[in-house]
């Protein structure tokens, strides 16, 4: 696996509300930037002396506060075909909610987001109120660290997509160097504690793609981490499908949209360029994985002529 | 399995479960026990400790958010913030800290009588104990109303009788008295409850007089107890079992008490208890073939309920499955729908010995057609999950507490089981609902309190206030 782990993933960008202004937000090559603020760290030092921080710089924090977050993968989405609702109008009044401490969360005064959020659904609701009941500081501390990651989903589709692929890097095998210029590799007893979590995370994004692979009920596959040599493994027993693939999986081939291409369940990735890649399918679980060129027309991921 | 290992394995259980339920598209309809597969899941791990309770609350949290994400509702995304009582670190479903000083009853056994009230309704208060602490002291009453001075063509008050008593002390200091834990006002023959005493009692004091009644009468109390015979009380070892045996064992035990078809948090409880073997066993909490396990199957095949537990499985020839009743299980399928209790109040008292860090006085009882209120003072204890303050409430929506489990049996070999409680008031009063009634025949009752390393028992005699009872 030469490539980095996001080099198969869409670059992604949006426009937010940044005082007066509209900036354009930008997520490429692992990592976001605020193109009109060239000095985002050297912002952030000034925040914490007191400072004011501009919206821009206020998300680039809270998408390196939550990169190792497992939470991401709790609350993200795990198939195209689950969306979520995330109205900007609701990341604000969820802001509002929060007592405003200079350069915490928001920054000084209002909350300045007026990015066009993702579609919503005629179904989504305002909060009518917040609740007023007094929090704890340990507990407000929590309210708005998940106030801080709701807005990072507010942000769209390929930014939940890009956030889910860089807290799975960074929980993927200890020891190797890290992908992306701001992972770190997990400590191992962080890593067994979160076993739990990387198992369901990893169930819940196979399953729905290996029940279009297959044809089982997502409920039938039983997916656990790989933590050897090599890109894991599949069996099929009966209507059950047990798999072992490393967390690493996630960012590489879930992230980047495709785990199943052309009938095969993707497993490795040998080299990629957006919107170019070169990887390793299974036809069908125990078979060997055949190397497949694959490439994103516009809509989906497809096979390239002449592989498979 | 290290104690890491099975905590991974039950978190694990849990967040796949967390995976499979968004899959559905849960639609979360709000408040209420039990409201969705997470919760029951979350809350019987949490019981048992299989999980922390705090991360049990956090994974509910975030299924709740992930499932708001998914519908719109965006409310549920802020729940994390405000965990229940029982996910924070010093949660009522934990053992309550014991103050030093252990709780003690005295048997007091008379009656006040009060003057009328609307219409010329006249009720009574019957004093059954005193129970104390060094910083709380109660009278248990069991009141009613009694009859009417004039006549009159209005019915009956729907609620308690009320009139404002205390007590004065030898020492001449006043005890003005609260009622406590009325219920609600539902037009039953009889209330439990009890009179809180502020402030609470000098270390000295002998005497109290309570009241006053009608026409000013008032009722002395001998905190001494001089003359009352001492409760033979024993200690034994108790049967080792862990908190996941003893919550299916408590299952069992509402099962019996309540029916397979009653409602308990929205399931028919005999659903709900299947639900809960296969959280215990699918998360490794228990073996599937654990002793707790075949008992409940035990108990499912003679309710006629398959609770998915090889009880249908293991013998598909009808035949008893492998699995021994407890003599208390065996004795309610035979008696558990009695209705011939004696009508009649006990006050006896009985200071415990302390079982697992916890301290109990027991300070009498009232006998009824259809059950049994019994009055317990307790030190470090709650009763959590088994109702709050209102007779008859059902198993809530939070862990239950397995830390001590009730029983008793009478001196007529009836058996009898906690169904529900009523507690919460500041006091640590608590009552416990037993059923089936007494039998008409008892003569007197061994309570027993079983923890994780000791079992108490108590036996009380039955003495009915004004002789032999209805």
């Amino acid at each position: 696996m030469s490539a980095p782990w996001w080099a198969a993933l869409r670059p992604a960008e949006t426009r937010i509300s940044c005082g007066p202004s509209q900036h354009v937000l930008r997520w490429a090559d692992g990592r976001l930037t605020a193109a009109d603020h060239p000095d985002a760290e050297g912002e952030l030092v000034l925040a914490a002396l007191g400072g004011g921080k501009a919206e821009c710089v206020a998300v680039i924090e809270a998408w390196g506060a939550h990169r190792d977050d497992l939470d991401v993968l709790a609350l993200g989405p795990r198939s195209p075909a689950d969306e979520l609702t995330v109205a900007w109008d609701v990341v604000h009044d969820l802001r509002s909610a929060l007592t405003h401490r200079p350069g915490q969360l928001a920054g000084p005064g209002r909350p300045g987001w007026a990015g066009r959020p993702p579609p919503a659904r005629p179904a989504a609701q305002r909060p009518r109120s917040m609740p007023m009941r007094r929090l704890s500081p340990e507990a407000e501390r929590a309210q708005a660290r998940r106030a801080a990651l709701l807005s990072l989903f507010a942000l769209g589709r390929d930014f939940q997509l890009a956030l889910s692929g860089e807290v799975a890097a960074a929980w993927s095998a200890p020891g190797r160097p890290p992908d992306s210029p701001a992972a770190r590799p997990p400590a191992p007893r962080d890593l067994a504690t979160a076993q739990p979590a990387l198992t369901a995370a990893l169930t819940g994004r196979l399953a729905p793609a290996a029940a279009a692979w297959l044809g089982i009920e997502p409920d039938q596959v039983r997916a656990t981490p790989h933590q050897g040599a090599g890109w894991g493994h599949t069996q099929r027993d009966g209507a059950t499908l047990r798999a072992a693939l490393p967390v690493s999986w996630l960012a590489r081939v879930w992230a980047a949209g495709f785990p199943v291409v052309g009938g095969h369940l993707v497993v490795d990735v040998l080299d990629a360029a957006w919107p170019r890649a070169q990887v390793r399918g299974l036809a069908e679980p125990g078979a060997e994985p055949a190397v497949l060129s694959i490439h994103h027309d516009g809509e989906h991921w497809t096979v390239a002529a002449g592989t498979g | 399995m290290t104690a890491d290992a099975g905590s991974g394995a039950a978190e694990t259980y849990l967040r796949l479960m967390a995976e499979a339920q968004l899959r559905q598209a849960p639609a979360l309809a709000g408040p209420g026990p039990y409201r969705h597969r997470m919760w029951l899941a979350a809350t019987t791990l949490a019981a048992t400790r299989a999980v922390d309770p705090v991360a049990a609350w956090r994974l509910l949290a975030d299924f709740e958010t992930a499932a708001a994400l998914r519908t719109g509702d965006i409310h549920a995304a802020l729940r994390g913030a405000h965990p229940p009582q029982w996910a924070r670190p010093t949660g009522a479903s934990q053992p309550a800290a014991a103050s030093p000083q252990a709780p003690a009853a005295v048997p007091i056994g008379a009656t006040l009588p009060l003057p009328p009230e609307r219409e010329g309704w006249y009720g009574e208060l019957r004093l059954l104990c005193l129970a104390r602490t060094d910083s709380e002291a109660v009278i248990t009453v069991a009141t009613r109303w009694v009859g009417q001075a004039r006549r009159s063509a209005t019915r009956r008050p729907r609620h308690a009788p009320f009139h404002q008593v205390g007590a004065v002390d030898d020492g001449g200091l006043s005890h003005p008295g609260s009622l406590w834990d009325m219920g609600i006002e539902d037009g039953r023959d009889w209330w439990d409850c009890h009179l809180g005493l502020t402030p609470a009692l000098p270390a000295g004091a002998r005497w109290l007089e309570v009241g006053p009644g009608a026409g000013g009468r008032c009722v002395r109390v001998d905190l001494a107890a001089a003359g009352a015979p001492p409760v033979p009380v024993s200690v034994a070892p108790a049967e080792p079992a862990s908190a996941a045996a003893r919550l299916l064992d408590r299952a069992g035990e509402e099962l019996l008490c309540h029916g397979p078809a009653s409602a308990a948090g929205g399931l028919p409880l005999g659903r709900r208890v299947a639900l809960l073997i296969q959280d215990l066993t699918g998360s490794g909490a228990l073996p599937s073939d654990a002793p707790a396990v075949r008992r409940l199957a035990a108990l499912g095949w003679r309710l006629g309920l398959d609770l998915g537990a090889g009880s249908y499985r293991d013998r598909p020839d009808g035949r008893d499955p492998p699995g021994r009743l407890p003599p208390a299980w065996a004795s309610l399928l035979i008696d558990g729908d009695a209705r011939d209790g004696p009508d009649g109040v006990a006050p006896f008292a009985a200071n415990l010995p302390g079982v697992d860090g916890v301290t109990l006085a027991l300070a009498g009882l009232r006998s009824a057609r259809d059950g049994v209120t019994l009055h317990v003072m307790a030190n470090g204890w709650v009763p959590a999950g088994l109702g709050w303050l209102v007779h008859g409430t059902p198993p809530g929506d939070e862990p239950a507490d397995v830390s001590l489990s009730w029983r008793a049996r009478d001196s007529a070999g009836r058996w009898h089981l906690v169904s529900g409680s009523s507690w919460g008031s500041k006091q640590g009063m608590i009552q416990l609902h037993l059923t089936p009634p007494l039998h008409p025949a008892a003569r007197s009752v061994e309570v027993i309190v079983t923890g994780t390393r000791h079992e108490i028992r108590a036996v009380m005699p039955l003495d009915w206030m004004d002789g032999a009872p209805r």
